[in-house]
């Protein structure tokens, strides 16, 4: 590692969708939007986005975005009456799980920050997307290999769809974005290797990036966070693995633990107090393994 | 009178009450030094409400939970999905 360790936030903008019966709810109808609210709608009206506040911590993100879902069915309950769903595309909409980077140009070039991230985290993103639903995100230029934004506070990583599916999907591909990015910032020696080409990401080439996979794990593996966050990182290793997709039997609000939790709770235990012992676990860096 | 040094009994371990109630479940739990370790069904959830301020381990992956031996108790909502939830491709 390089002497001095560079450090920085990362944030996300992920995108989900409501559904009721056959139709998609339109999140214009539920929501005024304006551009401070962390619950809110992409620009098509369609599609919902979340706006958690920026950590170094990766998992404090996902912590965030389920502090985000707890106030708004709170605040609106009649979300709860809907499914949730993520992942790439539903019904005619792209869903995007755009990861953010608290890096200037001056810190590293935002183009070659991107290629690393295509390589590792893109690969393994498009390793576990659901195939069909990849490529119609990706039929037109929209989340291919490079898409980037640069932004006031740094750029914004746009190929991956959204991973909100679940918890344990929101802290892989963040806990690995975070690791892949810190590597490239404090890692001057790391042997690093290009493993997607631009065809990847529309044709969502499955068949040829599994072959890829043992080198791209190999390395992500040698990454100086990755011990840090093994515990959350090796479900994409699972996944891909046992040729599993990152959606979920099961309803997406409930894999969030979003739930009327009423009914099934005892007296003292509620889902805010489990949630609140799990955040304090968290910050007093009490996780075992 | 001398007495013969003995070896203090060993004690059985112990066995942890865990609710089930609603959608709660029931586990079995062994004690393995400091710490109980619960093999949850993958598709349970990975937060516990422990009685004390005890740890709770969070894998996604393998669904082990280990949690302080001298926790009285344990309550495991079924709020959240791991492993055996993912569709196939």
């Amino acid at each position: 590692m390089n002497e001095k360790v560079i450090d920085f936030t990362i944030g996300a903008d992920p995108e989900f969708a409501c559904v009721q019966g056959r139709s998609i709810i339109a999140a214009c109808d539920y929501l005024d939007d304006n551009a401070d609210s962390d619950f809110g709608s992409d620009g098509n009206d369609i599609t919902f986005e979340l706006r958690p506040s920026p950590s170094k911590n990766p998992i404090q993100i996902v912590n965030n975005i389920r502090d985000i879902f707890v106030r708004q069915v709170i605040k609106q309950p009649e979300f709860l009456k809907f499914k949730w769903v993520a992942g790439s595309w539903h019904k005619g909409y792209p869903f995007g799980g755009h990861v953010h980077f608290g890096l200037s140009n001056n810190q590293i070039r935002h183009t070659d920050a991107v290629e690393f991230l295509d390589h590792y985290v893109g690969s393994c993103c498009l390793l576990i997307e659901k195939q069909s639903d990849a490529k119609k995100r990706r039929s037109d230029s929209y989340g291919h290999m490079g898409d980037m934004r640069v932004q006031d506070w740094g750029f914004e990583y746009r190929p991956m769809s959204s991973w909100l599916s679940s918890p344990y999907v929101a802290a892989a591909m963040l806990c690995l974005s975070k690791t892949v990015m810190y590597e490239v910032m404090n890692n001057s020696k790391f042997q690093w290797h290009q493993f997607v080409v631009a065809d990847d990401f529309p044709k969502c080439n499955q068949d040829r990036l599994i072959k890829q996979f043992p080198a791209i794990w190999d390395d992500i593996t040698k990454m100086h966070l990755y011990q840090t966050y093994k515990p959350y990182i090796d479900l994409i290793y699972y996944l891909v693995k046992n040729k599993l997709t990152w959606l979920n039997a099961n309803d997406m609000k409930d894999c969030w633990g979003v739930v009327d939790m009423k009914r099934c709770i005892g007296e003292k235990v509620g889902v805010d107090f489990l949630w609140s012992r799990y955040n304090l676990e968290q910050s007093n860096n009490t996780i075992i393994q | 009178m001398a007495t013969t040094p003995t070896t203090p009994p060993t004690k059985a371990p112990k066995k942890k009450k865990i609710y089930n109630s609603g959608n709660f479940f029931s586990a079995p739990a062994k004690v393995e030094g400091n710490f109980v370790t619960i093999k949850l069904p993958a598709k349970v959830a990975q937060y516990l409400d422990l009685k004390d301020g005890s740890k709770v381990f969070w894998s996604p992956v393998n669904g082990v939970v280990q949690i302080s031996a001298n926790v009285p108790s344990v309550v495991i909502p079924m709020m959240s999905v791991a492993t055996s939830g993912f569709l196939p491709k």
